[in-house]
Formats: C-alpha cells, structure tokens, sequence
C-alpha cells in the first residue's frame, strides 16, 4: 500500500515534470502510465470475497483475517530504477527542422526517497495522507554513440523534491494538493538549466468496473513559476556581459527583456483516462490517453499555447514485493501555436525497478 | 528391573509433578464451587466448575479429580434446572407477589431500537417475545436472541448501544453492565465516553475510553471473551492487567489474563459481520468505521491467508488458513 502512495505521487510529479520539460529533452517513458489508486479496486471487492469464509465460520463478528499493520507513522521508502527507451524523435523538435534526428535511444537511471507522513482522518468521510518525495533522475542519450558525441548536449539530470497531500473524499474520489520543485541541470557542464515551482491540484476517482478492471479517470491544473539563468549568469564574464549590455541598451532594448530568465512560466491543465487490466495473477496492463494544454504567461513564450495528445500502454510485473519490471511503449504529439515547435514522437522502453519499505 | 524402577519413577514424576501442580488451584475452585452451590448460586458454583475442570484439560480422562469435577457439573446442571424450574411455577402462581410483575408495567431502561427474528425476555417481568407492541425493556431481563434473530438496544441516560445476533443470551442488570454468557456482540458509545463492565462466564473485564468508542465482543466455548476493537482507544482491565486496543486490534480474555493483541482486517469485518450487516440500518458509526478500514488499509504492510477462530482450551486460540479459491 506504501509502494501504491509513493508510485501515486512519483507518477503524479512525473508527469508535471515530463510536461514542463518537455522542450528540455527530458523524456521519461512513464509519463503515460495511468495514475495509480490510494486504495487498490479490490479493497471490498476482496473482502466480500471473503464473506463464504464467515458463513463458514458461522462467526456472528465476521471473518477476523490477521494483518500486519506498521506502527510508525512515518513510513520511508528507497526507490531505484534503471530504464532503456527507444525514441523516433530525440530532439524533441519538427521533422523538418534542421535539429531533427531520426530514432535514437537513451538510458535512465532514477533514485527516489518517498516518506509517507501518515494518515489522517478528517470529520468522519475524509482522510489525507500527507506524503514527501525527493528524486535524482539522470538521462544519457545515445549511449551507443549512433550520433557520435552530438548527443551528448542533451544529457541531463533532473532533481525533483516534492510534497503532495491525497485527499480520499467519500465515493473514492481523491483531491491531491502537491507542490513540487524540479531543477534541469546539464551535468556535463554543471549548468543549471532552470529553476521551477509547481503548486497542483488534481481530481481522480476511480471506476471499478463488474468485471474487475478499473477505469481511472484524472483532471489536473497546475502553475509553474519558472527562474533560469540571466544573460549575466550565462555569460558568466562581467566585462563582456557590460559590453553586451550596452550594445543592447543603446539598440534599444535590456538583457532582462531579450532574455527573460522566467521563459517557461505557465499554466498546465490534464486531463487522463487510464483502463486498468489485471491479466493472471500478478501481470498489470494499462492503456492510457493523456492530454494536456500548456499555455505561457511570461517572458517570449507569453501567449503561446502547446497542445500534446498522448496515447500509451504500460505493462507492469512485479516479480518479488521488491523489484519490478515494466515496459511501456507512447505516442505523444504535440501541437504549438509556436510556428515550427509541433512535434511527433513514439517513446518505447523497459524498466527495471527495486524499491525498499523500512 | 532397574528399567522397571525408571519407568516407574519417571511415571510418577510425569503424573506426580505435572499432573498436582495444579492441583491446589483446582482443590480450591472445587471447594468454591461446593460452597456456592450450598448456597444456591449454582450459575457461580458452574463456573468455578468449569474453571476447575480447564486446568484438567491435558490430564487423562480417568484423572480422579477430573472425574469427580465432572460427576459435580452433572449434579449442579441439575439442581439448577430443578432450581428453575421451581422458580418458575412460583412466579406463575397466582399467590405470588413477584407474580403482579407484569411485562405491561415494565420499566423503560432498554430502548429497542431495531429487532429482527424472535428474541424472547425472561426473569423480573412476565417473559414475552419481542414484537412491535414493545418499545422498551427493563433492566434484569435475560434477552435470548434465537438464531437467524437480532436486536439492537440503547441504555438509557448514555450513550450505550449494544447489539446482539444469532443465538446471544444476555442480560444487562445496570447500565454500564453487560453480562453476557453466550453469543456475540456489538456495543458502542458514540456522543460521548464512557465505561463498560464486560462479564462472560470466566471472564470479567473492564472497558474504558476517553472518546467515542465501539467494539465488538463475542463469548468463546472456554467462557472468555474474543474482544475487536471498532472505534476510539479503548483500555481494558482485568486482575491488575490492562491492554490498550486500537480499531482492528483483536484480544483474548482467558481466564488467566489477556492473550496476546493481533490485528484483523476492518474492511472484511465491515461485510462479513452479522452484527454489521444484518440489521435494516447500519451502526450510528459505520462511516467512521469504514474511514479507520481504509486507515488501516494504508497501514497494513501484509495480509495473512489466517483467520482467528475460537478458544476452547485455557491459553490456545485456533487460527485457521484461508483456502486459495
């Protein structure tokens, strides 16, 4: 159940963080894969089950089934994956664009540390189950050197700390409140990319349907404020960012205005629908339909709008309680207002994950 | 023959150290038991009886004391029927002054709120079978609820609720005293915390809670009591001991002390229990219940395929393993 809390809002903040860096090259395989449940489809679904043992019985206080309960609060939780994807388009950019390049593969390595802050009740219908998340996630493209070293730029790390609070209302919706903080940083040449803070809200209910599948339904909205480098802090030479600073002042304009360091500032809102199938006993598939509309406030990105439409299928297997493997294959497109930033892309890929519960 | 002397000697060191050493015990209940039966209390003399006879349990069927403990229930059971039965046609005669206490003029301690199925009322009033015309019960009834039958009483002046199902026989002599002797049992106190008296055959326990609480309590073939917690932090005493039980957590009463405490699944309790499903309207605290379901759900690291069964001996409770459908 831990693991189901923390993949919740690690799937939740990865796909805010796919979203906003997504012009980044920061791809992540995952980013389709259905939104997980706070409580599994079957939780009375089971226990009903259950019920022919009771009568069994002839037990007037029901099946007494013996749980191991923890009995801390704080429920701490190590994470690491490994992953390989193949990507049709590595840029990230329009196929007629002179940056494009055709297929490419990249390498993922994650480590997350999740902390469960406990459960709550509020009144007698809601609980919340405050949860704490910081991820290092590393990027390598092209590690088989197609392109050479050309890839290379695109290397990249993301740190992630995050902070969600899933709300179980009564008739199994779930508000979660999250506030995340995601930094890009370009490893190779320890520059940080951007800075960027994420408050979200997101609704999901889910729909357990007679024949045991679930149907996941997710609307979200969230705010990035953005902060990357000045054109000071690019440059990092005082005497040439003056020099070029006056250029610009006498032509007329500030570095502030021809480089808004705020560039990515904007307003996301998904929607996702996910059909949640168990095939045998332990085997999960999940097709999934993402979309999502980012539009811009601030800098000169202000009043461009990017429509992406994403379609997925995740194949989830958990081989011991402790490791996992998935496989996921998405076909994402990609709609600007931004003449020449429309893109396809079809992103294939497996994971090898373990995660540890203290 | 010195082989014969070990056997011999190690014969009587099995029979002589492990079979007395609880002898004493035994004399003594055997000798409380006689006293109160002299006395007429044959319910009480029983269960020292009983008792007696749970420390013999292990020793063979031909033990002496076993058999003259047994040869005494008969003989009690006995009388006390013989005891009943005279009691009864007393009440009957119409000569009797305890005979004008009729079930019309019957106090209004027990509210019933919901019943199903036959439940019957006996002892200080006229027995009656419950049925629409009755709204209220006096306190000292015995209530014997028949199988496939059900009823849910309030206490009046608190906030107690007791429910019983499926072949219960109780009786509540004051209002926060449950005297249960079999049968199983859902009690809760939901506006405000209280204290409750607990006493099954063996066993005498002491319940309390600082906030709104529910539980649900079920008396085991030994005469103790299975005790589930529902709602609130409840402290139980008994004999100097006391346990805190959480929602979900399950206990023994032997009549040696508590068992150990173990934790049971709320949201299979929630569908499988009579005492929850069986009545028209769900317990005043089921959406609480269902919250702290899903609170423990979030806690549980593991389910077991186990299921706790009864208690029949003096320490032992049965745990049974879940059949893979």
């Amino acid at each position: 159940m831990r693991f189901l809390i923390s993949s919740f809002t690690v799937v939740l903040l990865v796909l805010q963080g796919f979203l906003y860096a997504q012009d980044l090259n920061s791809s992540n395989q995952n980013s389709s894969s259905p939104p997980e449940s706070i409580f599994p489809s079957d939780f009375f679904t089971g226990a009903l089950d259950l019920s022919s043992v009771g009568s069994e019985n002839d037990d007037a206080m029901g099946t007494q089934r013996l749980v191991d309960v923890k009995s801390s609060r704080l429920t701490p939780t190590l994470g690491a994956s490994v992953g390989y994807s193949y990507t049709s388009n590595p840029s990230k950019v329009e196929s007629s664009s002179t940056g494009y390049v055709q297929d490419g593969v990249s390498a993922q390595m994650n480590l997350s540390f999740n902390m469960g802050l406990g459960e709550y009740g509020l009144g007698e219908d809601v609980l919340a189950t405050p949860t704490l998340m910081l991820m290092q996630m590393r990027t390598y493209n092209d590690p088989v050197k197609d392109y050479g070293s050309a890839q290379k730029v695109f290397d990249v790390d993301v740190q992630i700390a995050g902070f969600s609070v899933p709300f179980v209302l009564p008739n199994d919706f779930i508000l979660t409140l999250g506030h995340s903080y995601v930094r890009p940083i370009a490893f190779r040449t320890k520059n940080t990319i951007n800075y960027s803070n994420t408050p979200s809200l997101s609704f999901n209910k889910n729909f357990p349907l007679s024949w045991g599948d679930v149907l996941s339904f997710t609307a979200g909205v969230s705010y990035s404020f953005t902060e990357g480098d000045t054109l000071e802090q690019q440059l990092n030479d005082p005497e040439y960012y003056n020099f070029i600073k006056a250029v610009m002042e006498q032509s007329g304009s500030t570095p502030s205005s021809a480089y808004p360091s705020n560039l990515q500032d904007a307003l996301t809102h998904t929607l996702s629908f996910a059909y949640i199938k168990q095939l045998g006993q332990k085997l999960t598939v999940s097709p999934s339909v993402v979309y999502s509309n980012t539009s811009y406030t601030a800098g000169s990105f202000l009043g461009r709008s990017d429509k992406t439409y994403n379609a997925g299928v995740n194949f989830s297997y958990p081989v011991v309680n402790w490791f996992n493997v998935s496989a996921a294959a998405n076909y994402m497109k990609k709609e600007s207002s931004e003449p020449g930033s429309d893109y396809k892309d079809f992103l294939g890929g497996v994971t090898f994950g373990v995660n540890y519960s203290f | 023959m010195q082989r014969t002397l070990l056997v011999i000697t190690i014969f009587c060191f099995t029979y002589l150290g492990f079979g007395t050493s609880e002898i004493p015990q035994v004399d003594l209940l055997h000798q409380k038991a006689r006293s109160l039966a002299q006395q007429g209390d044959y319910i009480q003399s029983l269960k020292y009886l009983n008792r007696a006879l749970g420390y013999l349990t292990q020793s063979p069927q031909s033990h002496p004391k076993r058999l003259a403990i047994e040869s005494e229930i008969r003989m009690v059971k006995g009388k006390s029927l013989v005891a009943r039965y005279k009691e009864r046609r007393k009440i009957k005669d119409p000569n009797n002054p305890s005979s004008q206490l009729s079930a019309g003029r019957e106090s209004t301690d027990l509210k019933i709120e919901e019943y199903f199925g036959k439940v019957l009322a006996r002892e200080i009033w006229s027995p009656i079978q419950v049925d629409d015309s009755k709204e209220y019960l006096g306190f000292g009834r015995r209530i014997t609820v028949l199988p496939k039958s059900g009823i849910e009483l309030s206490v009046a002046n608190t906030a107690l609720k007791i429910r019983a199902v499926e072949a219960a026989s109780f009786s509540i002599k004051k209002p926060y005293e449950f005297d249960v002797h079999t049968g199983s049992y859902c009690i809760n106190s939901i506006g405000k915390s209280d204290s409750v008296n607990l006493i099954s055959p063996l066993s005498n326990v002491e319940l309390l809670s600082s906030t709104p609480f529910a539980f649900m309590c079920g008396v085991t073939t030994n005469g103790g009591l299975k005790i589930i917690c529902l709602l609130g932090k409840i402290k139980l005493r008994k004999n100097g001991e006391s346990q805190d039980l959480v929602p979900g957590q399950l206990i023994f009463s032997l009549p040696d002390g508590f068992s150990r405490k173990m934790d049971v699944e709320l949201s299979t309790l929630m569908v499988t229990s009579n005492l929850l499903t069986s009545f028209k309207k769900p317990p005043a605290f089921f959406k609480k219940l269902r919250q702290q379901s899903m609170l423990q759900a979030l806690r549980t690291r593991n389910r077991f395929r186990t299921v706790v069964g009864d208690v029949k001996g003096r320490e032992n409770f049965e745990l049974k393993v879940l059949q893979e459908k």
